[in-house]
């Protein structure tokens, strides 16, 4: 499974883990190849700081769905 | 929900581990001196856990009491409240808060605390488990019974069938 690079934007140093919520819908079994993807929804600034609202998707080799999450970041501005 | 010695974790040795393990080497969990800035108006001093180590512990939490009560983790919502350092102990725990009876399953909402060695609060959230409802018999074949009505038509159910079963092991 590549990971995301480290120079990608999602990872930049500094960043804080606010909060995210996962839910696990089917297992991952060895032998499974995983698929994440994952896009920034939204962008705001609340208590003067620049919050970042992530969307995740793992997907295994048939196309399900094996667990998603929706996660919040705080980010050097 | 029991806890267990297993559950409560020492930052220090686990921050290095989860290094490793998640492949995230950000300076919040390494370098001392960048943790030295300010963060907007936070400034944590010194370098703090992972959330995903934290989450980790209490999906560990929540799995240890499932799996053996035929329960899957279904989803788990947290939030941070205090930073995580090197020298800290955690310990989550976990209450009941609503079980419902559905037809498909049992659902069960855990509210979950994380507490430090200094009894503060870190961390809280909800998880999310359910029990599924296992059928007490296994249809191995319907059939119509010939001559007695028309069987597979279009529609609804017609007529006579020969339903066979064998009861559903545990």
């Amino acid at each position: 499974m590549p990971c995301t690079p480290a120079d990608d934007w999602m990872r930049s140093p500094g960043t804080v883990n606010a909060g995210q919520s996962w839910s696990y819908n089917i297992p991952a079994r060895p032998g499974d190849v995983i698929k994440l993807q994952a896009r920034a929804l939204d962008k705001f600034i609340k208590r003067e700081r620049l919050f970042v609202v992530h969307d995740n998707v793992f997907f295994n080799q048939h196309g399900e769905v094996i667990c998603s999450g929706r996660g919040w970041t705080i980010r050097p501005q | 929900m029991p806890s267990r010695d297993r559950n409560s974790r020492s930052a220090a040795k686990s921050i290095r581990l989860f290094c490793d393990a998640s492949l995230d080497y950000n300076p919040l969990h390494l370098d001392d001196d960048y943790m030295k800035g300010n963060f907007g108006k936070t400034n944590f001093g010194g370098v703090i856990m992972h959330g995903m180590n934290n989450f980790g512990l209490i999906s560990r939490m929540i799995t240890d009491w499932a799996y053996p009560a035929g329960a899957i983790h279904r989803r788990l919502e947290t939030r941070w409240l205090k930073p995580i350092r090197p020298g800290d102990t955690i310990q989550p725990t976990g209450i009941v808060k609503s079980k419902q009876a559905t037809v498909i399953s049992r659902w069960v909402l855990i509210d979950v605390v994380v507490r430090n060695q200094n009894n503060e609060k870190v961390a809280t959230g909800e998880g999310h488990g359910r029990v599924p409802a296992e059928p007490a018999v296994r249809i191995l074949n319907l059939e119509p019974v010939p001559g007695f009505g028309p069987g597979w038509a279009k529609g609804p159910l017609k007529g006579l069938f020969r339903l066979t079963f064998d009861r559903r092991m545990a």
